[in-house]
């Protein structure tokens, strides 16, 4: 039994306009994303702005209301439940968000932010010793107690961004792009806690980040999203040397080189993104893809077996050679 | 004790920093707090009276008949009166408050025709009015029942525009939509037409004026609070209160309303000016409360119609401009305090 199972998951957003607030269209901001993800297993899913790998975070959590699809969390459909009934699942998944600074509410100092898991979860009070421990796990002194949000630096909000999550100790932790934020030398250590703390409570983890270099880092699975599809997923190093998507060949194409000499002349992808409210009847990339055909623009590719770990979304993936791009 | 979070204590810091607005600030709470005692201050009655060694305490005594002191009069006792008694017939004496007059205390003076011009000998330092009653003593009791008037209209309207305001931000959808559309209609009812109809009909009193201008009035704060809820219920800190499994009670009491805080102050001034605004001009016209009751409008209309009696229409006009401008100011100062620009950068 996987600790998340993922099935045919959707969010549109209804485009509402004129007079009569009438539905004119939808945004398909997640469309029919299926994946499964293990107890102490990290899935890092990239894509570039916009690709609804956000939506894709947010709605597994039943932040936002699913549009259609299902979602087991140790077996158990938590699909379209109410709030309470969602409770123990909201003690077992929890999310590290973007903007710590924006996630945190800047008139609660810290003792008052990482009281309320507990609060909410009608543990009995008084919550300084957990407050203390969990402060503790994540680097920050016991001076933060009675402190502020905007008296810490980016890298500190995000740590107590992280304590919050973990105070329940979930089985789950969702990171929203928890490092771009952040400065690169802050970066590492952010990751270096995450990673830890994986480790320790063998959490399963869903990292959805725009850079591939940091999902490399520290994925053992990596998903790529384009247009609200996962079109390749797949073990991180099996996706990295054999790229089976034009898309993802072209994500890393995108990662910096910093030796000189290996430096290669960026071939940026052209042509733009379609809209997400007019998808194309083919495959998304059609549009932007030199491997692009008649069929690709009709049919619609679904992910297919490469091998047992590594699926792709690609009608021609078997045809076209990605290493002589 | 009450913590304030720093965001408070730096915007209450900055309130302070405005000059006008916080001496103005300071002098109408000391004016909002004398009214709890005008009757020491302004009152026809004696505040003590020591009549052949007996200790008497008038204004906060029932009734006490002339012949109490030894006066020949069974009816209540005139204390300006027994004050020049006393001091002839050296049997006590009398303290009177600084302004020995009741509001409803009709004064004539031998060979005058009220309205009585000021005079610091009879301690009329404002004058009367057409009907002799001291100005100034009107000024107090009509302050006191404008600024409570106010306040309480304030309190009531803002607790139900801010409920309603929260909630159509906060559940959005097909309850927004419909409330919006009620509010509308709702605002468009001509208030001052349904009040001069009902108070044709009925006297209102000062609690049937204060219903009428509240069922009217609350809809002005519904607009920004539904703005603001929807503003902040998208930021994520909502959200991770959310992912949380925090109820929605939890949700818009700990971290939506404090963070709309500042938009709430910064309305109250504005509103006190507007409550005591439309008290004064439905009691102007004829419709608020009922005479003989001290008001800041019926003084206003007597005042224009006798400007030949200057010192009327000069003290009601100063008092009236003077409070709201002084409220003005520490409206300004509050806006300018939670201005968010002047504090909050971007990261």
């Amino acid at each position: 039994m996987s600790l998340l199972k993922i099935t045919d998951l959707s969010k549109r957003f209804p485009v509402k306009g004129g007079v009569l607030k009438r539905t004119l269209g939808e945004v398909h901001a997640v469309d029919r994303v299926s994946l499964t993800l293990e107890a102490g297993e990290t899935l890092g899913i990239v894509g570039e702005s916009g690709c609804g790998k956000s939506t894709l975070g947010k709605t597994l959590l039943q932040l936002t209301e699913v549009t259609d699809g299902r979602i087991e969390f140790e077996g158990v459909d938590i699909t379209h439940r109410s709030r309470r009934a969602l409770l123990p699942f909201r003690r077992d998944a929890q999310m590290v968000f973007q903007d710590a600074y924006e996630a945190l509410n800047a008139r609660h100092n810290v003792a008052r932010i990482l009281s309320e898991p507990f609060e909410i979860h009608g543990m009995p009070g008084p919550h300084d010793d957990r407050v203390l421990a969990l402060l503790a796990r994540v680097g920050l002194g016991a001076d933060a107690f009675h402190r502020y949000p905007h008296e810490f630096s980016g890298g500190q909000r995000q740590r107590i961004g992280i304590a919050r999550a973990i105070a329940l100790a979930p089985k789950l932790l969702v990171c929203d792009e928890p490092v771009s934020a952040l400065d690169v030398s802050v970066q590492s250590q952010i990751m270096n806690l995450l990673m830890d703390l994986q480790r320790e409570r063998n959490l399963g983890m869903l990292f959805i980040a725009h850079d591939l270099a940091v999902v490399k880092h520290l994925s053992h699975r990596i998903a790529v999203m384009y247009l609200g599809q996962i079109v390749e997923v797949g073990p991180g190093d099996a996706l990295f040397k054999r790229p089976k998507h034009p898309y993802t060949r072209a994500l890393i194409d995108a990662i910096p080189v910093i030796d000189p000499d290996q430096a290669q002349p960026l071939k940026p992808l052209e042509g733009d993104v379609p809209s997400p409210i007019n998808r194309p009847n083919g495959c998304a990339f059609a549009s932007r893809c030199r491997f692009a055909t008649d069929a690709c623009r009709q049919t619609r590719p679904v992910l297919g077996p490469v091998d047992d770990k590594h699926q792709v979304a690609c009608i021609r993936a078997d045809e076209i050679d990605l290493s002589a791009f | 004790m009450i913590r304030l979070d720093p965001l408070t204590r730096r915007q209450f810091a900055r309130f302070r920093g405005t000059k006008r607005g916080w001496y103005s600030a300071l002098i109408l709470m000391v004016l909002v707090a004398s009214t709890a005692v005008t009757e020491l201050l302004v009152n026809n009655r004696a505040l003590v009276v020591n009549y052949q060694g007996e200790w008497h305490f008038p204004v906060y005594a029932d009734f006490k008949p002339g012949t109490t002191f030894g006066l020949d009069y069974a009816y209540e006792t005139n204390y300006r009166d027994l004050k020049a008694v006393l001091e002839q017939s050296g049997d006590g004496f009398v303290i009177m408050p600084p302004v020995p007059f009741s509001p409803f205390e009709i004064n004539s003076y031998d060979g005058q025709f009220a309205p009585h011009p000021p005079n610091a000998a009879q301690q009329h330092y404002l004058g009367t009015d057409t009907a002799g009653r001291d100005v100034l003593a009107r000024l107090a009791y009509g302050f006191r029942i404008a600024i409570w008037f106010s306040l309480v209209l304030l309190v009531a309207t803002f607790v139900v525009g801010i409920a309603i305001g929260c909630a159509m931000g906060y559940y959005g959808g097909l309850s927004d939509l419909i409330g919006q559309r009620v509010i509308e209609v709702w605002s468009n009812v001509p208030m001052l037409y349904i009040i001069i109809i009902i108070a044709s009909v009925i006297t209102p009193d000062f609690w049937i004026l204060m219903g009428l201008l509240f069922i009217f009035g609350w809809m002005g704060m519904t607009w920004y609070m539904r703005t603001a809820t929807y503003r902040e219920a998208a930021r994520d800190y909502v959200l991770a209160a959310k992912s949380l499994g925090a109820s929605d009670g939890r949700i818009v009491f700990r971290h939506i309303l404090p963070n709309t805080l500042s938009l709430i102050v910064t309305f109250i001034p504005f509103a006190v000016t507007g409550g005591i605004g439309s008290l004064t001009s439905l009691d102007y016209l004829g419709y608020g409360l009922p005479p003989p009751t001290p008001s800041w409008g019926e003084l206003l209309k007597q005042g224009t119609d006798n400007l030949d009696s200057a010192w009327i229409v000069t003290s009601v006009v100063s008092a009236l401009v003077g409070l709201l401008v002084m409220v003005t100011f520490v409206g300004e100062a509050i806006r300018d305090a939670f201005d968010p620009k002047q504090h909050t950068t971007y990261q």
